[in-house]
């Protein structure tokens, strides 16, 4: 389950495949909401495209290039550049971010 | 001529014919890719040496005049035009076939000058193109390009790159964004809709819409190649950002030598002798880790305890050997894959038909031994797909299809697993005849063919002396049917399965072990003997007593987080008889039946080992139920079970 319905944000995580879109469409149809992508390591351009038409709120990017560089443009229409060093720092905080994450869930439960 | 010329002659001739078959490939996709020309000039002039220095007359002549087109080429900085193209193909089709002959009996086959004797002549006769290679690409950014150029701002020459991906081709299994991110150096990315979206309730998510665009800083030839498959879809144009010339394709080829020059090459006998030496030392370790158990009753505490720290660290070792040494084994598929597209063309035209396959995923990595073993099934599924799949051109253009079939072998990694998918774009596979069929041999009778779902009734085609084809032709139905196919990939650990829709084509998907692995066991017995259980199989294990069992119908359930799963006894899933009286307690493996957990009863549960998983071979590999084998420390032989397949 890599689209995942947490309520108020939508999370997608891991790879997300083509037959994804799908879920992902039905659930921003049911109500526009933000989508949190920090744990997403790499997306189908099916899914992407929701993303460019449904425009949601961007919570937390992803880390892997070059679908960052592509979302930013999805999302904000700019041409980011890609840089590798971008991408190291912004994985180094997804990693930190997604350990933060856990603890978090530990605690609700 | 010494042996060992000979073998050089083997090992090298085979390299270079595949370097040369990549090339011409390269080469189609990009006419005038100067790397690729300049790559494949090499391999052929290195060939009509060997060949020539070995005595191998035909060998030598077929590649001089191969040298001979390829050089006027160089020199009239010319394009590969498809006569030549075809012509060489040929040729190093032939040469393939010599390779394999001199590495059986040490000499070329019988009657090759007058195999040699024709393709030398379409080899002379197909003078190289004259037309000039293209104009040199403008300099001047179109205007799609400017943003691009204006946020990445490179500092030498670079490729922009408008893709425009087909509506349909997410259906057609193509993922744009990857095929984006696989170009080399790219230095800025965008996206953007085609076309206006459109009313957000309508929307349809498997219509691409996307058009996207890039800046890469590799040369124009890599970044075309990064793109052949989806050529009419994407548009390249040279821009300059400041001074420096592009690299010269002299430079790029002794680019190329100094990587190869890294390498060692190593005979695999070698290989496999140390892999063998590190499986018995996995083996050891676990008899070793037997005695510290032992130790723990018997021998004096401190040394029992330093024996289990010792034991600890050493099994950490031997781990990490074993993963360095099955690494070593790991090998690329693309000298595998590359041999498929020329023989796709090749098998189109001999039965009157048009076909290209296109590669995805060359560059993942498998056991040598499976890359090996997977010619011939593969070679079968092709030839199997031209012959049954792809229609004649006419009722392919009635069907409203392009005249040409296209099909598609990929490679993906999914964990410790590959995945293999050959597709079509063919008629499919129609379950409807497949029924009849089946009938018609006497394989099942009608209500059973009834009762199958038409996914059932599909995989009636992996049995023994099944074949819908109304006559024999002479490429697949040489009496080697799909369930050949299916033993082949069963005995590499693998299983396979085949999806089709009527008229769209079918896939075979083939699911195959990286490598052959340490599996973590779970020891149990069932009717007096030890089987080992994956224990990435397992939810749970459990033990209750008896009288919490309650009878359902003719079966029996048992209580398990507040819901009833049904009991199995494993004895008689392998239908052993019962070892011994049952006793009051019972022992369950809690596992996933499908969508359901399941319980499966043992007699008792054993240690946790790890052990490397041999697939079954031969006669074993049909047995359902078994995943394979493996040694255990006291030389017995413990038989590892596929609880999904023997629940299933």
């Amino acid at each position: 389950m890599t689209v995942r319905d947490d309520g108020d944000v939508i999370r997608l995580e891991g790879a997300c495949r083509v037959e994804e879109a799908e879920a992902l469409t039905a659930l921003l149809q049911a109500g526009l909401r933000p989508v949190d992508l920090a744990l997403c390591r790499e997306a189908h351009s099916a899914v992407l495209q929701v993303l460019l038409a449904f425009r949601p709120p961007i919570l937390r990017e992803p880390g892997a290039e070059p679908l960052r560089a592509l979302l930013r443009s999805a999302t904000a229409r700019s041409i980011a550049p890609i840089s590798a060093h971008d991408a190291d720092v912004a994985q180094q905080k997804l990693d930190k971010s997604a350990s933060g994450d856990v603890k978090t869930t530990r605690r609700a439960e | 001529v010494s042996e060992d010329l000979l073998d050089i002659f083997v090992t090298e001739a085979g390299e270079l014919v595949d370097r040369a078959a990549q090339d011409l490939l390269a080469l189609e996709a990009a006419p005038e890719d100067l790397g690729a020309q300049e790559s494949l000039f090499r391999a052929v002039h290195t060939l009509k040496g060997s060949a020539g220095l070995i005595g191998f007359a035909a060998m030598g002549e077929l590649f001089h005049a191969a040298e001979d087109r390829l050089s006027e080429l160089r020199s009239a900085d010319g394009s590969l035009d498809r006569a030549l193209g075809e012509a060489l193909g040929a040729a190093l089709g032939l040469a393939e076939g010599w390779v394999a002959a001199v590495a059986r009996s040490g000499a070329l086959p019988l009657g090759a000058e007058q195999q040699a004797a024709p393709v030398a002549a379409r080899l002379r006769g197909a003078a190289a193109s004259q037309s000039a290679a293209a104009p040199p690409a403008s300099r001047t950014a179109p205007e799609w390009a400017e943003p691009l150029l204006a946020a990445a701002a490179p500092s030498g020459p670079a490729v922009a790159i408008r893709y425009r991906p087909r509506p349909d081709s997410y259906f057609a299994g193509v993922d744009p964004v990857a095929v984006l991110g696989a170009a080399p150096e790219l230095r800025a990315v965008s996206v953007a809709p085609r076309e206006p979206f459109g009313a957000l309730a309508d929307y349809d998510p498997f219509t691409c819409n996307l058009l996207l665009t890039a800046l890469s800083a590799a040369p124009l030839a890599e970044v075309r190649q990064a793109f052949r498959f989806v050529a009419d879809e994407v548009e390249l144009v040279e821009v300059e950002g400041r001074g420096e010339p592009a690299v010269s394709p002299e430079a790029a080829a002794t680019g190329r030598d100094r990587g190869t020059s890294r390498t060692l090459r190593v005979e695999s006998v070698r290989i496999d002798e140390l892999s063998g030496a590190v499986e018995e030392l996995v083996v050891a370790k676990n008899a070793l880790a037997h005695l510290a158990e032992q130790a723990v009753t018997a021998a004096d505490p401190a040394l029992a305890r330093a024996l289990a720290e010792f034991q600890i660290g050493l099994d950490r070792r031997i781990s990490r050997l074993h993963d360095s040494v099955t690494r070593l084994r790991l090998a690329p598929l693309a000298p595998l894959f590359r041999r498929f597209p020329r023989l796709v063309r090749e098998t189109a035209a001999e039965l009157g038909k048009s076909a290209e396959l296109a590669l995805w995923g060359e560059d993942v990595e498998v056991d040598k031994a499976i890359v090996d073993a997977l010619f011939e099934p593969l070679l079968h599924l092709v030839r199997n797909a031209i012959d049954h799949g792809v229609e004649p051109p006419a009722q392919r253009a009635a069907a409203g299809k392009p005249a040409q079939g296209a099909l598609r072998l990929s490679a993906r990694t999914s964990g410790e697993r590959v995945l293999l998918e050959l597709a079509d774009d063919g008629r499919g596979i129609d379950p409807g005849r497949i029924r009849e069929s089946a009938r018609a041999r006497g394989m099942l009778d009608a209500d059973a063919l009834a009762r199958l779902s038409d996914a059932q009734a599909m995989e009636l085609i992996f049995s023994p002396g099944f074949s819908t084809a109304a006559r024999v032709s002479d490429l697949s139905g040489r009496g080697v049917g799909l369930d050949a196919v299916r033993a082949a990939v069963l005995s590499l650990g693998g299983r396979i399965e085949v999806r089709s829709r009527p008229g769209e084509g079918a896939t075979f998907l083939i699911s195959l072990p990286l490598r052959l692995r340490l599996a973590q066991l779970m020891m149990v017995e069932a009717a007096g003997e030890p089987f080992g259980v994956p224990l990435e199989a397992l939810i749970e294990t459990v033990r209750a007593p008896r009288d919490r069992l309650t009878p359902v119908r003719a079966g029996q359930a048992f209580v398990w987080r507040d819901r009833p799963v049904p009991v199995l006894e494993l004895s008689q899933l392998l239908r052993l008889p019962p070892a011994r009286a049952a006793d009051d307690e019972l022992r369950l493996m809690i596992v996933q039946a499908g969508d359901e957990p399941a319980a499966i009863a043992v007699d008792a549960f054993g240690e946790r080992i790890e052990a490397p998983l041999r697939p079954m071979t031969r006669l074993l590999a049909g047995v359902p139920g078994l995943a394979g084998s493996t040694l255990l420390g006291d030389g017995r032989v413990l038989m590892i079970l596929d609880l999904e397949a023997l629940i299933g």
